[in-house]
This record gives structure tokens, C-alpha cells and sequence, in this order.
């Protein structure tokens, strides 16, 4: 038998062998043990591949299996399946392409190699998440101790007990007058409605000229032209209870009658027929307080 | 390979051993000098395997001279028991059949 006749039946034998694959392996050697001693009397008997004369590696290696059945007794048992590994398997392919997706959002080839960069932050973390733990045990601890001491200790370790507690109401104390003096202390402002919006409660604007007289129609204007809205355009009158709608286009104030600093009668309502006062009085009565009395005052502004 | 082959053909096989020892080829040459000539090389292989794991066979390995070693077959006690067997009822069934199907040549 020469060797391209040696070939052609060892490619025969493994394409068979193929073609049995799903047969359990020890059952499949032993059926084909005696098959490249078979193909070369075949071989050696005429001229002509094995394929030529026995037909494709797949059509001899389905004969075999109807003829043969399966030798050996029954087949093995087909392996069980490793369910944590079906489990495993995909889930991890999916991580991995989770992680080339995400990656760039970050500007990063893999979301990994960010949260690398985050690592110590976790570090963090878990010194923390470790001291609540500790915290736990050390409260249990305590329970534990309590109950125990009750049933007497020998003297020194009971001073030694008493001699920790102490300490420990001492740094208590420290800690709670800290704590008290910045609750006592805390700026309630900024959990006002509005956030940090210093005229969130500005209802009207009342503006005054340099000689302390209120002016009427006043309008405010931004650097970029744009006019500022400020307050309510409503006026309610204390008088009879009923409020008023004013136009925006009036200016400011919206309610002239509550205008918080009364001025001298002649300065007070600029009307057009009064002529305005040459000289500033001293006595004028502009004196800014630091809590206002909003009250209306019947001698200033219109009467209605 | 026919329907009606493959149900004789271990049957065959051990009628081919009866006067002789052989090996796979050799028996496969001598079923289709029998007038068999559709039977497959795999089929002959297939079965002599399984007859030999049913226990119907021994086998005995002869050195060739001018290629491998040569596995030879052989008829066992159980083996014969068999061919005894199968050819009883192989008869039974076949005179059946001629009688079911009429005279030779006037069907």
C-alpha cells in the first residue's frame, strides 16, 4: 500500500469519524477500530478513490450506523448540562458588549476603563460601608455587654468599663453641643419658597427720587433693555378688602397708596398742576428703617 | 441497499461464514459473487461489528504478507445457533411468500 492509497484512507476514515460525531466516542472507535484495515483491502482489490468506489465518507458513514446500530450496549448518558455556565456565558458576552457600547459615551474605548479611573471613590465607599459595619457590631456589642455586666464582673474589669463609658459620655457631650450650636445657628433663608431669588417676595416696587418724593409710573429696564417684572400687578386696598387689577404698561408702584415712607404733603403726590418743590426739606421724612410698616396712607397718592 | 436486503442481511453475512472463515472484504466479495450486488461495503462492515458484539462471531488476526494484518471472522456456537434460527424462519417466510405471490414467472 503506498502512501497517497495510506492517505486517501485516512481522510476517508476521519470524514466518516466526522460524520459519526454525535455518537458517544467510545462506541465510535470501537465501530470504526477495523475500518482502515478494511479500506485498504478495498483499495488494494481496484483502481480508484475510496470515494469513487464506496460512495461519499457521509452515505457509508450513514450505512454504517443503520447496519452497526449502536454497538456496545447503550449509548453514554449525553453530558449534563452545566446550567450555571448556560446561565454564565451569555450573560458575560452581553456585559462585554455593554461595555465597548457605553465606553465611548464616556469618551473611552470600554466603559471599564473609566470606572477604573473611579476606583478610588470606591475605595472611599467602602471604608465607610466597612464603618457601618463596625458601627453595627459595636452597637450589638454594647447590648451584649450591658446584659452581661448586670451579672457582676470581677473589680477591674468593671472600673475599666466605667472608666470607657466615660469617655465615651464625654465625646457624646462634645459632639451634641456642637451639633446643637449648629442647629441654633443654621440660616433657614435659603428653604424659603423661591430658592435663591433675594425679590422671590417683592410684591410691589416703590421708587423714590433723591429728594425723597415717590415717583409714579415708574419704569425699570435691564443693561439690555428688557424690562424687569417684579411684584404683583394687583392692588389690594385694606380700606374695603378688594384688590384691583393694575395694567403693567402703568409702571411702578402698582399701588401708590401703600408706599412704605410717607413724604411732606407738598412732595408727595407730584401732580401735574403742583409745582415741584424748589429746595429739598430737611424735614422731609424719608428715614429707612429696617422693618418698614407697609400702611396705607390716605394723604399720599389718589383717593379713590 | 434495498428495504428487503437490509432485513436479511445478517442473515446473510452468517450464511457466508458458514463454510469459511473471512475477513470484511472477503466476505463482501463473496455475497456479491452470490448474486447480492447491491450490498454496501459499509453494510457488510456494520453488520459483521454488530454480530461480533452480539456474540455470534470470534475473530482472529491474520499477518498479511503484501498489506495489513487481516482480521478474520468466524462462526461461533451461538453464531450457528443463530444461522439456524434465521434460516428456519427465513425458509418459512419465503415458501410463504411464493405461495403468496404465485409460481416463478407467473406473476
Amino acid at each position: 500500500v503506498n502512501t497517497a492509497a495510506q492517505d486517501d484512507i485516512t481522510r476517508y476514515v476521519e470524514a466518516v469519524r466526522a460524520a459519526l460525531a454525535d455518537l458517544p466516542e467510545a462506541t465510535r472507535d470501537e465501530l470504526l477500530e477495523d475500518l482502515p484495515e478494511h479500506l485498504a483491502e478495498v483499495k488494494a482489490d481496484g483502481a480508484g478513490s475510496l470515494t469513487e468506489r464506496l460512495g461519499t465518507p457521509v452515505a457509508y458513514a450513514s450505512e454504517l450506523r443503520t447496519t452497526a446500530g449502536f454497538v456496545g450496549g447503550f449509548p453514554d448518558p449525553p453530558p449534563r448540562p452545566d446550567r450555571w455556565a448556560e446561565f454564565r456565558d451569555p450573560a458575560l458576552r452581553q456585559l462585554h458588549q455593554l461595555d465597548s457600547k457605553v465606553g465611548p459615551l464616556f469618551g473611552y474605548a470600554r466603559a471599564s476603563e473609566f470606572l477604573v479611573l473611579l476606583r478610588p471613590a470606591w475605595w472611599v465607599l467602602r471604608g465607610y460601608l466597612a464603618a457601618m459595619v463596625l458601627l453595627l457590631g459595636g452597637v450589638l456589642g454594647s447590648i451584649w455587654l450591658g446584659r452581661r455586666s448586670s451579672r457582676g464582673l470581677k473589680e477591674w474589669p468593671r472600673y475599666a468599663l466605667y472608666a470607657g463609658s466615660v469617655v465615651l459620655v464625654l465625646v457624646a457631650i462634645g459632639g451634641f453641643l456642637n451639633a446643637d450650636s449648629d442647629a441654633r445657628g443654621a440660616d433657614y433663608s435659603d428653604v424659603n419658597y423661591g430658592g435663591g431669588d433675594p425679590y422671590g417676595r417683592v410684591q410691589d416696587v416703590f421708587v423714590y427720587d433723591q429728594n425723597g418724593r415717590l415717583v409714579p409710573g415708574a419704569r425699570l429696564f435691564d443693561q439690555d433693555g428688557q424690562p424687569i417684572r417684579l411684584g404683583i400687578p394687583s392692588c389690594y386696598s385694606d380700606v374695603d378688602g378688594d384688590s384691583t387689577d393694575a395694567p403693567r404698561n402703568q409702571g411702578y408702584p402698582y399701588c401708590p397708596s401703600s408706599a412704605p415712607f410717607q413724604t411732606a404733603p407738598n412732595a408727595a403726590a407730584p401732580t401735574p398742576s403742583e409745582s415741584v418743590a424748589p429746595t429739598p426739606t430737611p424735614t422731609t421724612t424719608v428715614t429707612p428703617s429696617p422693618a418698614p410698616s407697609v400702611r396705607p396712607s390716605p394723604s399720599a397718592g389718589p383717593s379713590r | 441497499m434495498t428495504q428487503l436486503l437490509k432485513g436479511v442481511l445478517d442473515l446473510a453475512v452468517l450464511a457466508a461464514l458458514r463454510e469459511e472463515d473471512g475477513y470484511g472484504y472477503d466476505i463482501l466479495r463473496r455475497l456479491r459473487a452470490a448474486g447480492l450486488e447491491d450490498v454496501g461495503d459499509a453494510s457488510v462492515y456494520g453488520t459483521l461489528r454488530r454480530l461480533f458484539n452480539a456474540g455470534c462471531l470470534n475473530t482472529y488476526v491474520v499477518p498479511s504478507v503484501e498489506g495489513p494484518h487481516r482480521k478474520y471472522y468466524a462462526l461461533n456456537a451461538a453464531g450457528r445457533a443463530e444461522l439456524q434460527r434465521s434460516g428456519k424462519i427465513w425458509h418459512g417466510f419465503a415458501s410463504t411468500m411464493d405461495d403468496l405471490v404465485g409460481g416463478r414467472g407467473t406473476a
